[in-house]
């Protein structure tokens, strides 16, 4: 008997090429590897095919029902005696379903190799002299072999020779004992080699149940990790090069990219009843970077702060300012950005900069437009040549402004404010440098502080304190509707306390019109509540005019200066004069 | 022999007034500059005959430039266009030796007058 032992961890051996089956396809031979004509075995197969195609083998060997020996015997008797010690034993046709076995089969079928070789000379000498005293009886005998992972035990019986005894379903078992066999053993297909006499051939007796190996964890994107600025066309089919959509905005908590997780083993149990251990999953690298974080799960990668979100050096990395070292041109484009921007150089007329925060521009600004949901820093100023637009949530800081129009949501700091118009939510202060206002239109809900407002070639300036024009005239709207709908409401009010007055669910029209006016009713009654809080909010928010007002070392003529409902022209030039308002109108001293 | 004029203005609007109200005349408009340096430069390239200056300009103001040029070459004419109509912007161009001083905004003939009478003193080897 051959000591398989050694079949775990024993690597494959080289596979003959091109093999002639034998004996309804038991044996080869190795001298006729050579024959060009032959054909060559089948590629090895995966784990899945093997299994599959032992399982096909199986019940192929159940179906045949062929005794093994005799066909041998038969086979050998038609066959020349000689000496078929160095014969190499294959797999079978019905074992491996024609296949080659996995290399530990193999393995364990090749070591069968010196033992087969000797009872298939003994059965060809049987065979030709009828068993008449040319060899003695040999008892018939197993060998059982383990697969490298456990999970598959093979029996490989030896026939009996010149009268010897077979080999019983006792004997195999007792082997698979040997070999610590314990689990997932298949005592239909031991009964059937002993009975049907399959011999020479590695026949599957045991079965473990594979663990099943966990799935590696993934990373799906949902932000593209390729992005290039593009120019975008207008309505008109022309291009616009100014605006180029290379900032691609993310928001606080958006997802970047799902993370599958991976997922652990399932695991089986070998041959032995030991526990097989499949391979847990492998976790995907996650492209984290800058302001990016996980979410409570670790399902999702997502932006930790609002801004532009870029896919660099493996990561996305979302950033909230934005630098640009050079000039807004061309090559820049318009930029629209969740955060804040700071230009270090120009911004050339007509481009467009829009941020949720800051802007800060170092350069030369033209007549380009700035919107920021914060604050507006230039370090220089602003000639706007007519359209060029400053509109800041915040306050904004600059040398000088000319030519342009200016929303402050703040406060407004300059040194001089020439030919514009300018709105403040709060305060505007001309006070530092030349400290001048000369020309356009100048509004501030609190104050208007300059060290000279007008010049000597007599310049129109506008200056308005308290409510600005459009809040004023927003606030009159209102209370025109507050009016129209109070008008309305006590109509519909007196024409269904009419209809309920007489009885108006007892006739069929009547009660119609009821029902519609019960419903516009309540609608009127819901608009009207929503405008009157509207004018309450309005008139809460007007200023306390005595707190308003306007103050300069020079005023200029012609300079008109309104002080919430009540205006006038200043048509002297005044020195150290101060404006404000009280219940006598306005008052200069 | 037409005068050789560079405008050295941030706005936009007042080059384009300049070249249309210098049209036809004998003023040519061989420049603009939108910042002081840029004109610093630009005039030691161009020896112009007559240079108008704005006083606001984003880093470099007006004045500052004026000095330049004038360091450079102290017979450059220049001629103030400005917003900033005051007695004191108008002593600070003269103690320049700039003595021709142009309100903001101007009209065409005013702005004839005064680039003629500059360029006059210059052709006359008048120096500030």
């Amino acid at each position: 008997m051959i000591d398989n032992d050694d079949v775990r961890g024993t690597e494959r051996q080289q596979k003959p090429k091109g093999i002639k089956s034998l004996f309804g396809g038991l044996f080869a031979k190795r001298e006729v590897v050579e024959e060009p004509d032959l054909p060559d075995l089948p590629p090895e197969r995966s784990t899945e095919q093997r299994s599959s195609s032992a399982a096909a083998s199986n019940s192929a060997i159940m179906r045949s029902g062929k005794n093994n020996l005799e066909m041998l015997r038969r086979t050998l008797a038609k066959q020349p005696v000689g000496n078929l010690r160095n014969f190499p034993v294959l797999y079978s046709t019905f074992t491996m379903g024609n296949v080659e076995p996995e290399p530990s089969c193999r393995v364990f079928i090749d070591q069968q190799q010196a033992e087969a070789g000797e009872i298939l000379t003994d059965l060809s000498i049987s065979a030709h002299s009828g068993d008449k005293g040319a060899v003695v009886p040999r008892k018939g005998s197993c060998s059982v072999g383990i697969s490298k992972d456990n999970l598959t035990a093979w029996a490989f019986v030896f026939p009996p020779v010149n009268g010897g005894t077979a080999v019983t379903a006792g004997d195999i078992l007792q082997e698979l004992r040997k070999k610590e066999v314990s689990f997932g053993i298949d005592d239909a297909m031991i009964q059937h080699i002993v009975k049907q006499g399959i011999y020479l051939q590695a026949v599957e007796v045991a079965h473990g149940i594979a663990p099943v190996d966990g799935e590696d964890g993934s990373v799906i994107d949902r932000i593209s990790r390729e992005h290039s600025a593009s120019a975008s066309l207008r309505e008109d089919g022309s291009v616009d090069y100014r605006d180029l959509n290379w900032i691609r905005h993310i928001r606080e908590g958006e997802v970047i990219c799902d993370i599958i997780l991976p997922t652990e083993a399932i695991p089986g149990k070998d041959v032995t009843g030991k526990t097989a251990k499949g391979k847990d999953g492998v976790a995907a690298r996650i492209p984290m970077g800058k302001n990016t974080t996980m979410n409570e799960d670790g399902t999702a990668l997502v932006a930790a702060v609002d801004g532009h979100i870029s896919f660099k050096d493996g990561r996305f990395t979302v950033i909230d300012m934005l630098v640009i070292p050079g000039d807004v041109d061309n090559s820049v484009g318009n930029i629209d950005m969740l955060g804040d921007v700071v230009i270090k150089g120009d911004v050339l007329d007509r481009f467009i900069i829009k941020a949720t925060g800051n802007v800060v521009i170092q350069g030369i600004l033209e007549g380009a437009t700035i919107i920021a949901g914060g604050n507006i820093q230039l370090y220089n100023g602003m000639n706007g040549n007519g359209h060029g637009m400053l509109d800041a949530k915040g306050d904004i800081t600059c040398k000088f402004l000319e030519n342009c129009t200016v929303q402050c949501g703040g406060k407004l700091f300059t040194e001089s404010l020439i030919n514009s118009t300018v709105t403040a939510n709060d305060l505007i202060n001309v006070t530092a440098g030349r400290g001048v206002i000369i020309g356009g239109t100048i509004m501030a809900c609190n104050s208007v502080e300059a060290k000279i407002i007008g010049n000597r070639s007599h310049r129109n300036t506008t200056i308005i304190i308290g409510t600005t024009p459009s809040i004023l005239m927003e606030r009159d709207q209102i209370a025109s509707e507050v009016e129209r709908l109070q008008k309305d409401r006590e109509e519909l009010e007196k024409n269904v306390a009419y209809l309920e007055r007489n009885n108006a669910e007892d006739n069929v029209q009547m009660k119609a019109l009821y029902t519609q006016l019960k419903v516009r009713l309540s609608v009127v009654r819901m608009q009207h509540s929503v405008a009157q809080k509207k004018l309450q909010k309005l008139d809460s928010q007007r200023r306390d005019m005595s707190k308003c007002f306007v103050k300069a070392g020079d005023i200029y003529p012609i300079t008109h200066v309104t002080v919430s409902r009540e205006s006038t022209i200043i048509s002297t030039q005044t020195k150290m004069c101060n404006i404000h308002c009280d219940e006598t109108g306005i008052v200069l001293y | 022999m037409s005068i050789r004029l560079m405008v050295v203005d941030d706005s936009r609007f007042v080059y384009n007034e300049m070249d249309y109200f210098l049209e036809d005349t004998d003023f040519e408009l061989i420049r603009y500059c939108k910042s002081g340096e840029e004109a610093v430069e630009a005039y030691k390239e161009l020896k112009p005959d007559l240079v108008t200056m704005d006083i606001i300009l984003p880093r470099m103001d007006g004045f500052e430039c004026a000095k330049a040029i004038l360091k450079e070459d102290p017979k450059a004419r220049i001629v103030f266009i400005s917003s900033l109509a005051y007695d004191d912007t108008i002593d600070e161009a003269k103690e320049l030796g700039c003595d021709e001083f142009l309100f903001k905004p101007f009209e065409r003939d005013t702005l004839l007058d005064v680039l003629t009478r500059a360029s006059q003193k210059a052709a006359g080897g008048e120096n500030a």
